[in-house]
């Protein structure tokens, strides 16, 4: 096992999957690299977990492709996929003890029984869970559970690993743990994974590149420093991280910045598109860490502060602006701007290359 | 623990009020009568266990004994083997086909056992159903002889037991997590050793549970095998009533009662035990 498994490049097609008029999937293309750890990121309905059940072979694709190295796996069924699942719930055979789980893709596959124990002992050394093999997985804690999911899905050295928010059922702490364990535990193996959550931070810790789903599309797929940075709409902006979405209009722009005018005042960003028309409606995003405060300023959005939230390492500042909306800044918690008092009026501002345009298109993101 | 009544749970003097009318009734209308019975089969005509004797030595009584058996296992077996596959069906939720099969289920159950009885004597018998459509068929050949055979008893009985083998299967089959079978086949398991490696062992409850409830209803059964079956297929019930109701010899219907019940007191007490076995081994 050690090294010895290889990843194989998963290949998603213009993949297409429609119940009625409902369409779950529409159109997603996407390659994961051999050995490369890729999040499917989306709130629910977004058709992340239809896309990994096509991958799984449980859900077939109206249209399109599915492939797994330079195999087409599109209508392969589930048990001739040599694609592992670990799955939300574990799965786990409650008749079965720790050590039978694990055997059990072995054990399908005609490993020889010598061979069979080996494998499945080095699985169970791999997730910790040495004393636990003769026991039955009702006696076992969630984490534990998740463990033995995990170990039976990789025991059989799978080039590909599906994993279904494996970690949602557990506390946060654990969640946490567990989340650097798997990414350590798939590094070793150099297994391909594509792994499902709603959950944003999960998926800009863990994986390689993330792809942001939306309504049965692929939004925007990158890293997870390129999404945090450079979100390509505003629904990708308001979803991963914190981020104030300020309705305004686009005033003028010029050598790659723009200035767009709010009911608080004029600000500055950078359009995200070239093709926004000035006086058209535009979202304008910017991070709570990038808003600078000023007391008494001339420049900027004016408002008043509504209040202050101590959060340890910073201090959110809660603005209200002027014409209704809310801004958020996140300050220093030693900075003076951390003590100002609800009513005080400030001033908000920022670099144009902090901020970005969105085109508004209506709806409210998130 | 403090022995303080949970939320719901009555105090126990007034559970035991609520209770007493019908135990009481219990008592009066089923408990002493039986007893009654089963005391007249050691005291009547002497005090002494003749009527046993004769039922053991007697080989008629020993072949009844031993047909009903017989008849309880095979229609045990193929209630089985016909009801499983349509629990499984009624186990998938959300098709046409599973309401079709929860209504063919259901209105049987609904349907008392002599009604469907009635039936199966208008489809069997010499004029009936099946043979009008064979003669129609072929007019040279004779009319089959169905009813009152043993084969009629058990077509009918299984028929008749059906939802009761159906019913706990699919309860135990719908409580299995569609993403076990699922984690088999991701696996590497086809769908038949999915079946007979993950769905099969965790429906087992329910297969026991139907196998028990049929097998001692049909040691016990009376209408059907009284309406389709003739005097060569007696079984213990018809042999009880035979006794009692035409020869009066209630001291001898009472020895065969208490054969009867010891018969399916043991077996539901054995069951029981194989059941809770399955229960540890199935689930924790």
């Amino acid at each position: 096992m050690n090294g010895a498994v290889h990843g194989l490049e998963v290949g998603i097609h213009d993949v297409w999957r429609r119940y009625g008029a409902v369409t779950a999937v529409g159109g997603v293309s996407l390659t994961a690299g051999a050995g490369e750890f890729v999040s499917l990121l989306g709130p629910s309905g977004s058709g992340k977990t239809t896309l990994l059940m096509m991958l799984a072979g449980f859900e077939e694709p109206d249209q399109g492709r599915l492939t797994v190295g330079d195999r087409d796996i599109t209508r392969v069924p589930p048990n001739k996929r040599d694609i592992a699942m670990v799955f939300q719930r574990y799965a786990l055979f409650p008749h079965m003890t720790v050590a039978e789980n694990i055997a059990f893709p072995l054990r399908m596959r005609r490993v020889g029984r010598a061979e069979r124990e080996e494998r499945v002992n080095r699985a169970i050394a791999m997730v910790k869970l040495d004393a636990l093999a003769g026991r039955k997985p009702a006696e076992l804690s969630g984490g534990q559970q998740q463990r033995v999911a995990l170990a039976r899905a990789i025991v059989f050295e799978p080039p590909v690993i599906l994993m279904d928010e494996p970690l949602g059922a557990l506390d946060k702490k654990l969640r946490q743990h567990m989340q650097s364990e798997l990414r350590q535990l798939q590094q070793r193996l150099g297994a391909t994974v594509i792994y499902v959550t709603h959950d944003q931070e999960e998926a800009l810790t863990m994986s390689d590149r993330v792809a942001v789903m939306n309504g049965g599309r692929l939004v925007q797929l990158g890293p997870p420093r390129e999404l945090y940075d450079r979100p390509a709409d505003a629904f990708v902006a308001d979803f991963i991280g914190e981020m104030n979405l300020l309705p305004g209009t686009l005033d003028g722009s010029g050598n790659g910045g723009c200035t767009v005018r709010t009911a608080a005042g004029t600000a500055a960003a950078t359009p995200s598109t070239h093709g926004i028309a000035p006086g058209s409606a535009v979202r304008l995003a910017i991070r709570p860490e990038h808003v600078e405060l000023v007391q008494d300023g001339t420049s900027g959005l004016r408002g008043s502060v509504t209040q202050c939230v101590f959060n340890g390492a910073s201090t959110a500042v809660q603005v209200g602006l002027q014409g209704g909306a809310t801004l958020r800044a996140d300050v220093g918690a030693r900075s003076d701007l951390a003590l100002l008092r609800p009513g005080t009026p400030v001033t908000a501002s920022w670099p144009a290359a902090n901020a970005i345009a969105f085109p508004d298109i209506g709806g409210t993101p998130g | 623990m403090a022995e303080a009544p949970r939320r719901g749970q009555l105090p126990l003097s007034l559970s035991m009020l609520l209770v007493a009318p019908l135990v009481l009734l219990l008592a009066w209308t089923f408990f002493l009568p039986i007893g009654k019975l089963l005391l007249t089969s050691v005291t009547e005509p002497s005090f002494s266990l003749d009527n046993y004797r004769r039922l053991l030595v007697e080989p008629l009584y020993r072949q009844v004994i031993i047909r009903t058996l017989w008849i309880a296992l095979v229609c045990t077996v193929s209630a089985l083997l016909l009801g499983y596959p349509i629990a499984a069906l009624m186990a998938r939720p959300g098709r046409v086909a599973v309401k079709i099969a929860v209504v063919c289920v259901m209105i049987p159950l609904w349907t008392s056992a002599l009604i469907r009885s009635y039936a199966w004597i208008m489809l069997l018998q010499r004029k009936g159903v099946i043979n009008s459509v064979l003669l129609g068929l072929d007019p040279a050949a004779k009319p089959l002889n169905m009813l009152y055979t043993d084969g009629a008893v058990l077509m009918a009985m299984t028929h008749v037991l059906l939802p009761f083998m159906i019913l706990p299967i699919a309860s135990a089959l719908g409580s299995i997590p569609p993403d076990l079978p699922r984690a088999a086949l991701n696996l590497g398991a086809g769908r038949v050793r999915t079946f007979f490696a993950v769905t099969l062992p965790l429906s087992l409850p329910g297969v026991f549970a139907g196998c028990l409830l049929v097998f001692v209803m049909s040691l016990g059964f009376y209408v059907t095998p009284a309406l389709v079956g003739g005097p060569q297929t007696l079984m213990i019930a018809t042999l009880i009533a035979e006794q009692a109701t035409t020869l009066l010899n209630w001291p001898f219907a009472g020895a065969i009662s208490c054969v009867l019940l010891v018969l399916s007191l043991g077996l539901t007490v054995s069951f029981k035990r194989l059941l809770r076995l399955e229960r540890v081994v199935a689930h924790d």
